[in-house]
């Protein structure tokens, strides 16, 4: 049978971005032989930035890097500035950072699940976890300001306090989230129809994730323990034992598929809930700052000479900062690895031999931040037809369709 | 600000990002939930530029997509307007010294209504499509003028 | 180099005991002998109830001991790649820094190891290492890209970041005359010059 090459845009990691993450891929039939992953589309030359501006600007820069994962590269940049610099945050801050990126973990899993479900075709389930996750979103207005790219973080401690009336607001909602994720585990765990469409699609094996050097969820569902919260523990995260969630210990085996990733992503709500509620328990009293005065911060970063490797588990897996002070008031080297740098490499080995209404699961399986990462183009290769993204959405759907038919009846 | 009283279909957007952080598109996505709910005015996502009235634009552009906006706009059918969500389009937003981008959207395509912001609340950017809304309809009106 | 299975059983439960930092740095010294110029154990203490202490190996090398270094890390445990970048101190050499965890998925027993080395400008050679680990691949292309390292081995050599028509011998990360002081477009406007701008219209 003559090969014929297909270009196709695989589409957005949201339901409405329309900037190709163009996946370019042979098809035979129905399943795809050849993939090139090419990325690049939206290189803004941050670091390049950073490395001209002190050390406060460069943290606001990082911040916006990413609007999902917005206080995951702040975290690093701010552990790894305090590292370089050999200054400890007071015992108050190193609480209320976690609380902020526990809750930002939260938002990020929720609107995953959102996409996920979008992608197969349960469209009414995208809108209902969505508006279950406004709630999120207006408890990190109460406590920082603003729904996304929340600046309260800064080098040596945390720029807002937590108020009495936050703590309340704050049991609420973990009492809401309890009941939302017994309900999502009963919607998408327990439903024959999701299990059917996401059992073997995607399959991460174990030695293959350690190849490709990924991270985060996608490294805890194919069976790593890997957690830089157990790892290399910093903040609360060394006082609280906190164990990577590996689906061996829930249902008792690993098969790396979308099915598993999306019972550790759905447990991670459960954990980060728990965190959340032991770091307002024990919240200890004092100042939250250790150099308030930023004109005196900026003279010390021009004193030191120093460089540390600072690193956070985001949502998405483990942002690392390498910072160098060197006699400026900001850093002279800048380096920063999102996840998505490194899980990106799982596409090529996971899309061979999938199937054509699988590859938007597979795409969105490693929830990728393209922002933090550029976006993926594609080769071109003389002869080929481009297939819109809506074909294999629709794909996507009527294969969910059809499962849905067989298995209910 | 006046009333709709000419526009008798629904508004179809079509949203293109050139290297934004993702923040603003989240927010234009939130407006369609039921929370702020967008919908119920009729506003509607499209997949392609050849269906839309009105094109949203977030990020500051990054060199090898600046002609691909131009196209979009082209592509476009009259009458349309460009709303610019968020500070990076507007004027380069943090972003203002870097080697690959081109700067604020409208030295590329012409743009109607700004919204503000890092990033704009839902509630500012569904103000900004009523506002363009109100703009279409003037823009339909002259179009069936000349057209008598 | 550790097979791939055996480090998955570690991962559930200890089989072999772990090595702390000292002896890790005797290892990487009988291996490298003269070539380990300097090194570092670097101990922070983290935690608000019950401190505990971290540790970071930071070693200098000499360039050709390159290779056996990272043979000698995978040999210990399979690491995961932190990241890969490099510094151009504005002379005539480029400091490149590799960063490894090792005993990743042991609870407060990670141990990142960071080899530093310098790269004569006159010859940006390197031997890739994406025969032991795939998925440095895009690491090395980056510094391709960024720098103007030569990765010898290396399959995939196209651009990851930049696009394709970027001018040749510009590299980012570069502060001499390879560097893009001068492709940076300055996009802030003062009100003078935007006024300005709309009288032309008006």
């Amino acid at each position: 049978m003559p090969k014929t090459a297909y270009y196709i845009p695989v589409g957005p990691i949201h339901p409405a971005l329309k900037e190709p993450i163009r996946v370019e891929a042979e098809i035979e039939g129905e399943k795809v032989v050849r993939v090139d992953v090419k990325r690049g589309f939206a290189h803004r030359g941050i670091e390049y930035m950073g490395m001209k501006r002190n050390a406060i600007q460069t943290l606001y820069l990082s911040e916006r890097i990413c609007g999902i994962c917005s206080i995951s590269h702040p975290y690093a940049f701010v552990v790894a500035a305090e590292k370089a610099l050999g200054i400890e945050a007071p015992p108050r801050a190193q609480y209320i950072r976690p609380i902020i990126a526990e809750l930002e973990r939260i938002h990020s899993h929720l609107l995953w699940l959102g996409v996920i479900a979008h992608e197969m075709g349960f469209d009414s389930l995208l809108f209902w976890i969505w508006k279950g996750r406004e709630k999120v979103l207006d408890i990190l207005e109460l406590l920082t300001g603003n729904r996304i790219n929340y600046s309260v973080f800064m080098i040596g401690g945390v720029r807002r306090d937590l108020k009495e009336s936050h703590i309340k607001a704050l049991k609420d909602m973990i009492t809401y989230y309890w009941k939302f994720t017994e309900k999502m585990k009963e919607i998408m765990l327990s439903d024959p129809v999701y299990k059917a469409r996401t059992r073997g699609v995607a399959q991460l094996s174990k030695e293959l994730a350690l190849k490709v050097n990924v991270v985060g969820p996608t490294a805890r569902a194919a069976g790593l323990r890997m957690d830089i919260r157990q790892d290399i523990p910093y903040d609360a995260y060394a006082d609280i034992d906190v164990r990577a969630v590996v689906p061996q210990d829930i249902v008792g085996e690993v098969r790396g598929d979308a099915y598993d990733i999306t019972m550790v992503r759905i447990y991670e709500i459960e954990q980060s809930l728990d965190i959340i509620e032991y770091c307002v328990d024990n919240l200890p009293e004092g100042k939250i700052l250790a150099i308030p005065n930023y004109v005196a911060l900026l003279a010390k970063i021009r004193r030191t000479k120093g460089e540390a490797i600072g690193a956070h588990e985001a949502p998405r897996g483990e942002v690392v900062h390498y910072l160098k002070f060197d006699g400026r008031d900001g850093p002279s080297v800048w380096k920063v690895i999102a996840p998505s740098y490194n899980n990106i490499n799982s596409w090529a080995p996971l899309l061979l031999g999938a199937e054509v209404a699988d590859i938007p699961i597979v795409v969105a399986y490693i929830d990728p931040c393209l922002c933090c990462n550029d976006r993926v183009a594609l080769l071109k290769t003389p002869e080929g037809k481009v297939l819109g993204y809506e074909y294999i959405h629709k794909k996507a759907v009527e294969k969910t369709r059809k499962i849905e038919r067989e298995v209910r009846g | 600000m006046g009333k709709l009283t000419n526009f008798k279909r629904s508004l179809w957007v079509f949203h293109a990002s050139g290297g934004s952080c993702n923040g603003c598109d989240i927010e234009i996505i939130a407006a369609l939930t039921p929370r702020y709910d967008a919908e119920r005015f009729g506003i509607k996502l499209v997949g392609s530029p050849r269906h839309a009235d009105v094109l949203l634009v977030t990020g500051a552009i990054p060199r090898d997509f600046a002609d691909k906006l131009k196209r979009i706009y082209e592509q476009m059918p009259d009458p349309k307007a460009v709303i610019v969500v968020g500070n990076c389009g507007t004027s380069g937003g943090l972003f203002y010294d870097s080697y690959n981008l081109v700067g604020p959207i409208d030295e590329i395509i012409p743009v109607d209504v700004y919204v503000p912001g890092c990033p704009p609340r839902p509630e500012a950017i569904i103000d900004a499509v009523v506002k363009a809304w109100l703009k279409l309809e003037k823009l339909e009106k002259e179009l069936e003028g000349k057209k008598e | 180099m550790a097979e791939a299975g055996e480090v998955g059983k570690r991962a559930g439960g200890e089989e072999r005991m772990n090595m702390n930092a000292e002896q890790i740095l005797e290892k990487l010294k009988e291996s490298l002998g003269n070539a380990l110029l300097t090194y570092e154990i670097k101990e922070y203490t983290m935690g608000v109830r019950r401190k505990r202490t971290l540790y970071e190996i930071w070693a200098e090398i000499d360039k050709s001991a390159f290779r056996k270094a990272v043979e000698t890390i995978f040999n210990i445990d399979y690491p995961h790649l932190h990241f890969i970048t490099g510094e151009d101190t504005g002379g005539d050499v480029i400091k490149m820094i590799y960063s490894f965890g090792i005993y990743h998925r042991h609870p407060g027993g990670e141990i990142s190891i960071t080899l530093k080395f310098d790269l004569p400008k006159s010859e940006l050679v390197l031997p890739t290492i994406t025969d032991l680990m795939t998925g440095a691949e895009t690491n090395e292309r980056e510094i391709r890209e960024m720098l103007g390292v030569e990765f010898e081995g290396l399959k995939n050599k196209r651009h990851l970041f930049l696009p394709d028509d970027w001018p040749e011998g510009k590299y980012p990360w570069r502060r001499d005359e390879h560097g893009v002081d001068d492709m940076v477009k300055y996009m802030h406007k003062s009100v003078k010059e935007i006024r300005k701008k709309g009288e032309g219209n008006a």
